[in-house]
């Protein structure tokens, strides 16, 4: 029974994966492009956060389609409903990592090649696997995966505060250009709200398998 | 949450066929209660019972009890007629008498001695009002209710269930013969008649029983399998079965 719809709900996790993913490599492209210089991995980053706008059109399609077609119930229904609000989140992710990708172009503009602490290398790393952790949880009913992403919130966190001192001390003692060291504070912030959309990603897919909100 | 009709282990065999599972379930007043379930699963057999209409077919046994207003509907004083004014069905096709649409509706107060003409007018009025079809007919009451629709013959039906004044209104899949518009007529019925009225319905129609019902119950293989707010079983069912069943995957 029901073949189609089930195949059609397997399809529609598989565009939601496949945003995740973009937005991961766009996330990590950008990041590394900081430390390398040139415009070249921003620029890409950009290209691939703007085919994200198509993909969450054709999401938010896919499950209107779905709604009037099977008007779904119970996890069915759930499955679509948080299907709309990640999409969301993963279009929003799209906008940080773009974001992130302009002030890697203002900063290659002006011939820069920043030292990129490690730490925020680690946080872009952490974010990006948040966001493909999050759908993954979310495609395969798996709640364990989804807490272990609401958890790692706390480790993208700590490393935010752990930066945003390091970089202000740098201020302090003018060890650095200021202007450089605001923009990779807002850079982090940025990971930092990624990291918090995957969590919200994280709860919706522990939504779609219990049913109960947190 | 006063229950108006409930049922206490209710079993119901049709000879060694055990078609009701020691069925206990509480139909609160003034709300509608939507039984569902695959073909079979015992959910008519089940309403038919709340008003006996089971006694008559040979080899059926029944134990457990139905209660009415605090009374075992099974107990040997209660007259099967003073139960079926109190507690009224609607069946699946829509089956008016052969008859006038004004006395398919007069016929139950007639029934139970009501004689005068100012007082039966008032009753069809007021009955066929309460079934939101008094608009359409009021002025070919003397015409044969067979030559009015479907949904329209249903809303007549309606009305000559509430025109001896039940507290209980039994509905056995009263639109699957409709078309949407008599459908949705007859939901919107049900929503108005439902402040006045108890009402138990019988769907096979997952999207009617989320529209109309506050309360489900979902039956499989004889059994009350679970119970509960509309709300709750639509979004987040206990059991399995009734996920399974509700999104499809089997029934």
């Amino acid at each position: 029974m029901r073949k189609t719809f089930d195949a059609e709900l397997l399809e529609l996790g598989h565009e939601l994966t496949a945003m995740a993913d973009t937005a991961q490599d766009a996330i990590d492209l950008v990041t590394s492009s900081l430390s390398k210089g040139g415009e070249e991995g921003a620029k890409a980053a950009i290209e691939l956060t703007s085919s994200m706008d198509q993909m969450e059109r054709d999401i938010e399609n896919h499950c209107m389609s779905l709604l009037m077609r099977q008007q779904p119930v119970a996890r069915d229904l759930r499955t679509i409903s948080t299907a709309l609000k990640m999409v969301t989140d993963l279009q929003r992710i799209g906008d940080q990592a773009a974001n992130i990708a302009e002030i890697s172009l203002l900063m290659a503009s002006d011939g820069e090649k920043p030292e990129v602490p490690e730490d925020l290398a680690i946080m872009s790393r952490q974010a990006g696997l948040m966001v493909r952790q999050a759908i993954a949880a979310y495609a395969d009913r798996d709640e364990t995966t989804a807490l272990a992403v609401v958890n790692l919130d706390d480790v993208v966190d700590e490393l935010f505060v752990k930066l945003k001192q390091d970089l202000t001390e740098r201020i302090a003692h003018q060890e650095d250009h200021t202007g450089r060291a605001v923009d990779l504070i807002i850079i982090a912030k940025y990971l930092e709200r990624i990291a918090d959309h995957a969590v919200n990603i994280a709860n919706w897919a522990i939504f779609c398998v219990t049913g109960q909100l947190q | 949450m006063d229950a108006i009709l409930k049922t206490e282990h209710l079993n119901l065999w049709y000879g060694d066929n055990h078609a009701l599972k020691d069925v206990t379930l509480e139909m609160p007043e003034h709300q509608v209660t939507a039984l569902i379930g695959p073909s079979g699963c015992g959910k008519s057999t089940f309403l038919k019972t709340l008003d006996r209409m089971n006694d008559l077919i040979p080899g059926v046994r029944i134990e457990g009890k139905v209660i009415y207003r605090n009374q075992n509907i099974f107990d040997p004083q209660v007259d099967v007629t003073w139960l079926r004014r109190h507690v009224g069905m609607v069946f699946q096709k829509p089956n008016p008498f052969p008859m006038s649409i004004y006395d398919n509706i007069a016929y139950g107060p007639r029934t139970h001695g009501i004689r005068g003409k100012k007082e039966l007018d008032q009753i069809v009025e007021k009955s066929l009002r309460g079934a939101a079809i008094w608009d359409e007919v009021k002025d070919r009451l003397k015409k044969s209710a067979l030559s009015l629709s479907g949904g329209q013959q249903q809303r007549i039906c309606i009305a000559r269930a509430l025109a001896v004044e039940p507290d209980v209104l039994l509905m056995d899949e009263a639109t699957s013969a409709l078309d949407p518009i008599s459908t949705s007529k007859i939901e919107d019925l049900i929503a108005d008649l439902k402040k006045t009225y108890t009402i138990v319905i019988v769907t096979h129609n997952m999207q009617q029983a989320t529209r109309v019902s506050d309360r489900c119950a979902f039956f499989l293989h004889g059994e009350l399998v679970e119970s509960g707010e509309t709300e709750q079983i639509f979004s987040v069912p206990k059991d399995k079965r009734t996920e399974d069943y509700i999104t499809g995957r089997f029934g």
